[in-house]
């Protein structure tokens, strides 16, 4: 049996001038394990500046404040459906045991992949500090749709980005995954995210009539909501340790964050009982609609609605419909049919 | 004389030109010989990040050659949208082609892929024999990072008999040898995948399961491959259609069949059992073999 550590690894990697004690404790001068794990840090990069910050520093300081780290989206995504004591439940019960098991330290993207309910797919590169591997990193807690729905893998069309080779840290930069300095409660109060426009001048591509189409429907109706090429995976049902029921459609609506604006919206599981089985109610449910608008990552050039204009303007093919909205749902839903 | 013309010529019009001047599927001794040949193209159709991380070296990565449409999991993209795909790669008419999966395992994926050019009008196109799996096994050289060439101003020209549609099938399904190439548990009705509606296969079909093509991940001699095509009394002179579930496993028979075998009157068809399965006019038979 070999080391999971092999010398190899000690010699290539810089991080190695460290020894193991220096990250993760114990005494490595006593020859029983139990000797030698004693006060052991199994991941010592849960504390980033007492850490990869003694090198790292400003890395880890700004990243102590990211999302990623925090996972702060989760806990403010939905508190606005609780009361007072809801709130305190949730944060104690549902998100320090739950939600919170997903935020991320350092380790779980630059060593080993991330951990997952309790489960992780081990080092990246025997224990080597690995820069980026996005399909063993991001892909993973962002598995259950972004990353399959960028790469095809749900059956679908590949995003055209990935198609031609590019994949997360292309348009998302170091300050999406470390942050930059500033606690925020949502990635949708982050200033600085990837815009198509960052590449993309819809004002001069393509021909005549694509720039005078992008000219017309540019302050009303988002990039997405017309470049999304497959159905993307919209959730319903969930339940607290029953998990949800995906279901692919592509949703076309009002964005609840941005007035006037038609745009890809996908559905969000949590139902009025979601919280019931941890003795939490949502007295505040209607607070919130049941969608978020969302850049699905699974971009064409051509999709059927730049083919043919009446797949909206006749037809409506994707316009969410007062009808098909989830029964006892959120009234909020209502002010997102087009 | 004149006669004898006339039939040949008939015959020449009917039946799909194979221009092709390379085998259909190719070692990787082949291939490292034949890598700097003017007009080879190498296509590693493996996920992005297992490209980046090495390939054969000059190969481009191809992806979205097979699509999710009309509520079926496998099928051509616009033809727009394909010459785009293929242009960008590289390739034109004149290219030869050199489709390279993960590995054996996946010939049925390299074959959907090399289906897909040769129906777009790309005539020479091969397959890298137990995938790039083999080439690091053969010890042979690979590039890492992203490589790309030049864009060609490749449109499709699609021929049709290589693409068996629902009507074609319904119409012909009494008529031609229908080849079902699924796992025969399923062609015998004991599972069946979810999107398929139905337990079995259509009446008359007969069972030649992809699975049967590789050995220990390379594919079998062309004279073992006669034998099973030999031993279900096919015969080359009958239109003949291949299906499986949704369009993957059905290529690699259509592959063999043509391609390898020499075949010339051979449609796929890609909506499958996950489309035919759903027609009224079609009832499936299960617990009987043919």
């Amino acid at each position: 049996m070999g080391y999971v550590v092999s010398q190899d690894v000690l010699d290539s990697d810089p991080h190695f001038y460290l020894g193991c004690t220096d990250c993760h404790s114990g005494d490595s001068t006593k020859a029983t394990q139990a000797e030698a794990h004693k006060g052991l840090v199994a991941r010592p990069s849960d504390d980033p500046v007492a850490s990869c910050g003694q090198c790292h520093e400003e890395t880890a300081k700004t990243y102590t404040l990211s999302l990623h780290y925090t996972a702060a989206g989760m806990k403010h995504g939905v508190s606005p459906r609780f009361d007072d004591k809801g709130k305190q439940l949730f944060d104690t019960k549902v998100f320090e045991q739950s939600c919170r098991s997903c935020h991320a330290s350092c380790g779980d993207c630059h060593v080993q992949s991330p951990v997952i309910s309790g489960v992780n797919s081990g080092l990246l590169d025997g224990h080597r500090f690995v820069k980026k591997a996005e399909d063993k990193t991001c892909a993973l807690c962002h598995g259950g749709r972004v990353w399959p729905e960028f790469t095809g893998d749900y059956g679908g069309t590949p995003d055209v980005h990935y198609r031609k080779g590019m994949t997360c840290s292309d348009c998302h930069g170091p300050v999406q995954f470390h942050g930059d300095g500033s606690g925020y409660t949502s990635r949708k109060d982050v200033p600085v995210k990837p815009q198509c426009s960052d590449c993309h001048d819809a004002a001069t591509m393509g021909k005549a009539s694509t720039q005078e189409t992008h000219a017309t429907h540019a302050e009303a109706v988002s990039c997405s909501a017309c470049h999304t090429a497959s159905a993307y995976r919209q959730c319903s049902d969930c339940h607290v340790g029953s998990g949800a029921t995906a279901s692919p459609a592509i949703v076309l609506g009002h964005s609840p964050r941005e007035e006037g604006r038609l745009t890809t919206l996908r559905l969000i599981p949590t139902v009025r009982d979601t919280f019931k089985p941890a003795g939490i109610a949502m007295p505040n449910y209607d607070a919130l609609p049941n969608y978020w608008d969302t850049v699905p990552h699974n971009v064409a050039k051509r999709t059927d609605r730049t083919r043919d204009c009446n797949t909206c303007h006749e037809e409506g093919l994707y316009y969410l419909e007062a009808e098909r909205l989830p029964k006892g749902g959120s009234t909020k839903n209502l002010e997102l049919v087009p | 004389m004149k006669k004898a013309i006339l039939i040949l010529l008939a015959a020449a019009l009917v039946a799909p030109a194979f221009a092709r001047d390379v085998d259909a599927v190719v070692d990787a001794a082949w291939l490292e010989a034949n890598l700097a040949k003017p007009g080879l193209v190498v296509v590693d159709v493996r996920k992005i990040d297992e490209y980046k991380a090495g390939h054969v070296p000059g190969a481009v990565n191809l992806l979205g050659l097979y699509v999710a449409k009309d509520g079926k999991s496998n099928e051509v993209p616009e033809a727009d949208d394909l010459s785009e795909i293929i242009a960008e790669a590289g390739i034109d008419a004149k290219s030869t082609v050199v489709v390279v999966e993960s590995s054996g395992a996946r010939f049925a994926w390299a074959t959907r892929v090399a289906w897909t050019l040769v129906y777009a009008g790309v005539p020479n196109v091969t397959i890298l024999d137990g995938g790039y799996e083999e080439w690091v096994k053969a010890g042979k050289a690979v590039t890492a990072g992203f490589e790309s060439k030049d864009e060609t101003d490749f449109q499709v020209k699609f021929i049709d008999s290589y693409l068996a549609t629902e009507d074609y099938l319904v119409k012909n399904v009494k008529k031609a040898q229908i080849v079902d190439t699924r796992a025969y548990d399923t062609y015998f009705g004991v599972s069946k995948q979810a999107f398929v509606e139905q337990y079995g296969h259509i009446p008359g079909a007969y069972s030649l399961p992809a699975a049967w093509i590789t050995v220990n991940g390379l594919v079998r001699p062309k004279a073992e491959l006669e034998a099973l095509v030999a031993g279900l009394k096919l015969s080359p002179k009958k239109d003949t259609i291949v299906h499986c579930d949704s369009g993957v496993l059905a290529t690699a028979w259509w592959w063999i069949l043509t391609q390898q075998l020499g075949w010339t009157k051979v449609g796929m068809h890609d909506g499958s059992a996950q489309e035919i399965s759903r027609d009224p006019s079609v009832t499936f038979v299960k617990g009987v073999w043919r």
